[in-house]
């Protein structure tokens, strides 16, 4: 059916930004200091993502925000070619990853910058931080230095 | 020791029946209200059964996402109808909740909460698309709203898990695509009946890789409806009752993506696993399946889930045609998601299973069909429903 009502918008509204919950806070405050850190169980170490008030493995109460390397090892990628918003429409296509974040239990969803020939499963990435605005830095994934020159698959 | 035991759910099952189904006409239809679609599905569906507005006591279902928030509450309902309601209940699952629904719908006549209770699902996108597809994704979630992904991102992950573990190809997933829309062809309703081949699929428009544009859900306008009575009442009514002979949920995790570890095994496993016991049949004694089809590579994956096939063998088990017309294993016969339409997601599925059941299928009938496996997913496979009904 033809949407002739619709009133062309004249400005497309910007990316959306994520709104941190009081939970996740110590996750984004420690983005803008260019680290990555995640919530673990004082009781058994799993690390939760999103932080969670209490621990499914074993329902421990009691966690800590714990600094991680911040790298890790590509689980599936999709390259978006058609954006849910018109945010993204000059952006496309672009890559994005589920990550194993190294060293942990947690996997991580973001943009990989990386061109569409090195996409694949087992990549190894590091994480950029991305300043966005003065209050959000985003951590999207590039293909890690060395395995760039290490490159020739 | 938690109980396992599916007869006393079985026993009760026993007590109720299908006996009216209703889908309105589906496709963009900007003129119609979630509530007026709402309405001609619930009198319709109690057309279908010989039953008026005033045999309703219950009513399970329901979603106030478009434009009437006054849809998922009760009293709505019982003020429109003129008569109190004594039993209402929904499911907040998504996609998930419709087989849940019905199986919530017949305990509740098992049990005599209610003598007849109607199912409903569907309405209208409300506003534009656009819009309602702006909302969600501005409203996601801290972790997955700012890398420019949703929905078909998320299935498309899956596949992608998939593709690389079991070499599982686009043409296996198309195929899922192209055996749909050659059951749509036979539905009346269905949005989509131009015949369609692999290559047309593998050749649309690519979404987000390795998912194209044909391997996506229809998006529309639309409801449907169905009605559950006791046992007793049922002898009245006007076509012979469907039977709920088994059914089963699972909740797994919610709906940010990087929660779901292991992208190859879903709750599917568990509600096919126990829905099949407690009606006391094997996979070959199901003679049509119904699955929920958000995308293709979502059958592919509740194939293997449910038990019809080994993990990992989803690809090569749809390419020998076994779904389309004629082939062995009947799946989505009215067009699914894919082709049929969208918007009342897995009671599409269910909606059909029911008038196979009966018979009356014309074209598309599948021969003799006594019982039907009827899925819902919803989430990125996060959250499972699944009912056998079966022929009384």
């Amino acid at each position: 059916m033809n949407q002739q009502t619709a009133p062309t918008p004249s400005v497309i509204p910007a990316k959306p930004i994520p709104i941190p919950s009081d939970l996740a806070r110590p996750f984004w405050v420690a983005l803008q200091r260019k680290e990555l850190h995640l919530q673990r169980c004082d009781a058994c170490g799993f690390f939760n993502h999103p932080p969670r008030i209490s621990c499914p493995r074993c329902h421990g109460h009691a966690f800590t925000w714990t600094q991680v390397t911040p790298e890790g090892t590509v689980y599936s990628y999709t390259i978006v070619h058609r954006p849910p918003v018109p945010a993204f429409k000059s952006e496309v296509p672009y890559a994005v990853a589920l990550v194993d974040i190294t060293g942990t239990n947690v996997r991580l969803l973001s943009n990989l910058l990386a061109a569409k020939e090195e996409l694949r499963v087992g990549l190894q990435v590091e994480i950029v931080f991305d300043d966005v605005n003065q209050d959000i830095t985003l951590f999207r994934f590039k293909p890690k230095s060395a395995d760039n020159t290490a490159g020739s698959r | 020791m938690r109980n396992h035991d599916t007869g006393t759910t079985r026993r009760l099952l026993e007590s109720a029946a299908i006996v009216g189904v209703y889908t309105t006409e589906q496709g963009d239809l900007p003129e119609r209200t979630t509530d007026d679609l709402l309405l001609e599905s619930i009198e319709g569906a109690l057309a279908d059964a010989g039953m008026t507005l005033d045999d309703v006591d219950g009513m399970v279902g329901g979603r106030s996402l478009s434009d009437s928030a006054a849809t998922a509450f009760p009293s709505y309902w019982s003020e429109l109808i003129g008569h109190p309601l004594r039993y209402y209940s929904t499911v907040d699952a998504a996609a998930a909740a419709h087989s849940a629904n019905i199986l919530h719908a017949s305990l509740a006549v098992a049990a005599g909460l209610a003598e007849t209770v109607v199912v409903i699902a569907g309405g209208s996108r409300g506003g534009s698309r656009q819009e309602n597809i702006q909302k969600m994704a501005y409203a996601h979630g801290e972790f997955d709203v700012s890398w420019g992904t949703l929905v078909p991102s998320w299935f498309a992950l899956a596949a992608r898990r998939h593709m690389h573990e079991y070499g599982t190809t686009s043409e296996q997933l198309a195929e899922i695509a192209v055996s749909t829309r050659a059951w749509a062809a036979m539905h009346p309703q269905a949005m989509m009946k131009n015949p369609l081949s692999i290559a047309e699929v593998t050749g649309s428009r690519m979404i987000s890789d390795p998912l194209h544009m044909l391997d996506c859900c229809l998006s529309n306008d639309g409801a449907g409806a169905m009605v559950i009575t006791s046992k007793a009442r049922a002898a009245d009514c006007r076509k012979p009752p469907v039977r709920v002979l088994g059914g089963a949920e699972d909740y797994t995790f919610q709906g940010y993506v990087n929660v779901c570890h292991d992208w190859l095994v879903s709750g599917a496993i568990h509600t096919g696993q126990r829905s099949l016991e407690m009606a006391g049949l094997k996979h070959d004694d199901i003679d049509l399946i119904e699955i929920y089809d958000c995308f293709t590579i979502t059958v592919l994956r509740m194939l293997e889930d449910l038990g019809f096939c080994a993990k990992g063998e989803g690809g090569a088990f749809v390419s020998d045609g076994k779904l389309r017309p004629g082939g062995t294993h009947p799946l989505n016969t009215h067009g699914g998601g894919l082709s049929w339409g969208h918007h009342i997601s897995g009671m599409a599925h269910a909606i059909e299973a029911v008038r196979q059941l009966r018979g009356e299928c014309g074209e598309r009938q599948v021969p003799s069909a006594e019982t039907a496996l009827v899925h819902s997913q919803g989430g990125p496979l996060a959250i499972h429903s699944t009912v056998i009904l079966a022929k009384a």
